[in-house]
């Protein structure tokens, strides 16, 4: 990924044409940006307010965050490039993977995690099960979150780089005190409001872009016509699935049980950047509402992100040659801007992509430093100081989290495969977390301990999966497939461990689950009294959500 | 807005105003954002040259982008007209209770 964009914008033949009008767009951005931390700080008054908005959100801002903080370099790039390779194969990540995951959150999870005022996910583990298992999640989730902020400080770089001529260490350094100041100051608040601002920044420039690339290419019935000498997946994602079949994303176990049931779920209900956004919702229903109304416009980001991708697959020669490092797949979106959009949209366009990169890198850092203060200092290091000595530490941590980030910026600048092995090594520690969410909240039988040795053996299939991989090429058709079976056999091994361990170890006393179990829910009196009205309801929204991601397949079939 | 503040919340610490709280929506920032864009870009869309009409491929994309953005910053502007922000209550936040009760 972030080699790929060192290759595009870092070339100075593929430097954007940018006018003055351009440049002007983007820093009027800046001064937004930095305008909205500092016209915020005056809410933030208790290290709550800070690390959760005060839990005072609007249900459909934190719903446009919820997306908005993953919807960085890797999506937008990533799934283009999927796009120009494999047509519309990848779409199965959002219509049966994220939507799904998104409801289930909002419908199923958040009642615990909302009900039971915990501050963040390891929270809920610390308050579940023990320290032990709220240690390893709480530290790899800090660890992780603090280096790949860095990694996408350094995509953010690259771009400042080829767009205004710095060089790196400079736009290292600019980018992330733009973000620092507007965390620093805003906290969560500076951060979801810039991620909303960013998220109509971003479609305001990738629209534009998709209508200009299809009519390019001919036309929508052109498109379609061209495709058809591609492999069917390419219009087809459901073709090629059945095991040994060809369709590069996986087969249909794995697409189904690993990426949407264990990995998507696992990514969308318990990745704290996420479930921070709807934590900071003003009430329990917001909070549930939240990804529920994030959903809806996720069902479309494939025509925004993968279509662009498949179009400059039809209409730019030489895309994908391995010999000229230009034409890499991940560069099909700037390349398409280069090609396509005049001097105003461009703008736009541009601005719409540094904001996703810093946004991307806002919501790791004001994730890490809600789970760095709340999760390890303060459980672990300072306990019981005042609310004001936690305020201050988030706002140093903070600092301290973005000069790692840079340093880990200047480490990806000299080892371009670094994200790579990051992406690896944390996807280890993401495969099993899942199951063991899931039984925490709907099994009381379930033991502290079972919670801990079950995500650590989970965690050791996921690498032995891995490993195996390593040893024989011919055990997965691609690194989609391979990340799959990863799941499945962390979700075994954690299901199989946690059964044992529960059967021989002491259960937790059943008034220490207070609103962290099935049938033991904290109801919120002032939510009972005022019933929310039928078409507010999680469920009803959340299988509209479901069954309008599920319509999105049915077109295909006709194509 | 002073009137509604609670008994005892400290005078240093004035109850939030309406102007502030409009200072504090997001929608503002998106209606003035998506102005300066809109009107921008759709200038630029009045202004396009046959050479960049042709780059995107025959369409007028800045006019129609510039317009879209600039209705997205009425309906935003409208509707945090027609529905303000509320006022947050001072100190939900038991630790910033008034001293008093």
């Amino acid at each position: 990924m972030t080699d790929a964009i060192v290759r595009i914008v870092g070339s100075a033949d593929v430097r954007l044409d940018m006018s003055p009008v351009d440049y002007t767009l983007l820093f009027v951005y800046f001064i937004f940006v930095l305008g909205i931390g500092i016209v915020v700080r005056r809410s933030v008054k208790s290290s709550l307010d800070f690390f959760l908005s005060g839990r005072s959100i609007p249900a459909w801002i934190a719903g446009l965050a919820f997306i908005s903080a993953n919807l960085g370099a890797v999506e937008i790039l990533g799934f283009a490039a999927n796009g120009a390779q494999y047509g519309f194969a990848s779409v199965h990540y959002y219509w049966i993977g994220a939507i799904p995951a998104m409801v289930f959150l909002g419908v199923v999870m958040m009642p615990f995690y909302y009900g039971s005022k915990i501050r963040s996910v390891p929270e809920y583990l610390r308050r579940r099960y023990n320290r032990p298992t709220h240690l390893v999640n709480a530290s790899s989730f800090a660890v992780s979150s603090v280096l790949i902020a860095g990694v996408n400080l350094y995509s953010l770089a690259i771009v400042l780089v080829a767009l205004l001529g710095w060089s790196l260490p400079v736009a290292i350094v600019v980018a992330a005190l733009l973000v620092l100041v507007y965390v620093v100051a805003g906290g969560l608040t500076g951060a979801i409001y810039n991620e909303v601002m960013q998220f109509f920044v971003i479609i305001a420039g990738l629209i534009p872009l998709a209508i200009v690339a299809v009519a390019a290419a001919g036309g929508p019935a052109e498109v379609i016509d061209r495709l058809q000498n591609y492999p069917d997946y390419w219009l087809h994602p459901w073709s090629g699935t059945e095991v040994g079949g060809n369709n590069p994303i996986g087969d249909w176990i794995g697409i189904i049980l690993g990426q949407a049931f264990i990995l998507s779920f696992g990514y969308w209900t318990t990745n704290f950047a996420e479930v921070q956004r709807a934590l900071s919702a003003r009430n329990l229903s917001s909070a549930r509402r939240a990804p529920i109304i994030g959903a809806y416009p996720k069902i479309f980001i494939p025509f925004l992100v993968i279509l662009p991708g498949i179009v400059a697959a039809l209409i730019i020669p030489g895309l994908g040659d391995e010999s000229n490092p230009q034409m890499t797949y991940t560069n099909a979106i700037p390349l398409l801007m280069d090609t396509l959009l005049p001097s105003g949209v461009l703008g736009v366009a541009v601005t719409g992509l540094v904001a996703a990169f810093m946004a991307g890198m806002a919501a790791n850092v004001s994730s890490f430093n809600a789970v760095f203060t709340y999760d390890i200092w303060q459980t672990y290091i300072r306990k019981d100081r005042a609310d004001a000595y936690y305020l201050k530490f988030g706002r140093w941590i903070t600092v301290i989290g973005v000069f790692i980030g840079i340093g880990t910026a200047f480490i990806a600048a000299q080892y371009n495969n670094i994200n790579e092995y990051l992406q690896t090594l944390f996807s280890f520690f993401q495969a099993p977390v899942f199951v063991t969410f899931i039984l925490g909240m709907f099994w009381k039988r379930m033991t502290p301990w079972a919670g801990f040795w079950g995500m650590i053996s989970g965690i050791g299939a996921a690498a032995a999966v891995w490993g195996a991989a390593l040893t024989n090429d011919d055990l997965f058709r691609s690194s989609f497939q391979q990340a799959m079976w990863m799941g499945i056999a962390a979700a075994l091994v954690d299901l199989v461990v946690s059964l044992i361990v529960t059967a021989f170890t002491e259960p937790k006393p059943i008034a220490e689950l207070e609103g962290l179990v099935k049938g033991m829910e904290i109801r919120d009196a002032e939510a009972d009294s005022k019933p929310v009205r039928w078409y507010k309801q999680p469920a009803f929204l959340g299988a509209g959500a479901i069954a309008l991601a599920l319509a999105m397949y049915i077109p295909f079939a006709f194509l | 807005m002073t009137d509604d503040a609670p008994a005892g919340y400290p005078e240093d610490s004035p109850p939030m105003t309406m102007t502030q709280a409009r200072m504090l929506d997001l929608r503002t920032y998106i209606c003035a954002l998506f102005a300066i864009f809109g009107v921008t870009v759709t200038i630029l869309g009045f202004m396009a040259t046959p050479a960049e009409l042709a780059k995107a491929a025959g369409m007028n994309i800045n006019l129609y982008a510039g317009l879209s953005m600039i209705a997205l910053s009425v309906v935003m502007g409208v509707w945090a007209i027609a529905v303000p922000p509320e006022v947050p209550e001072p100190s939900a936040d038991p630790e910033q209770l008034p001293m008093v009760h």
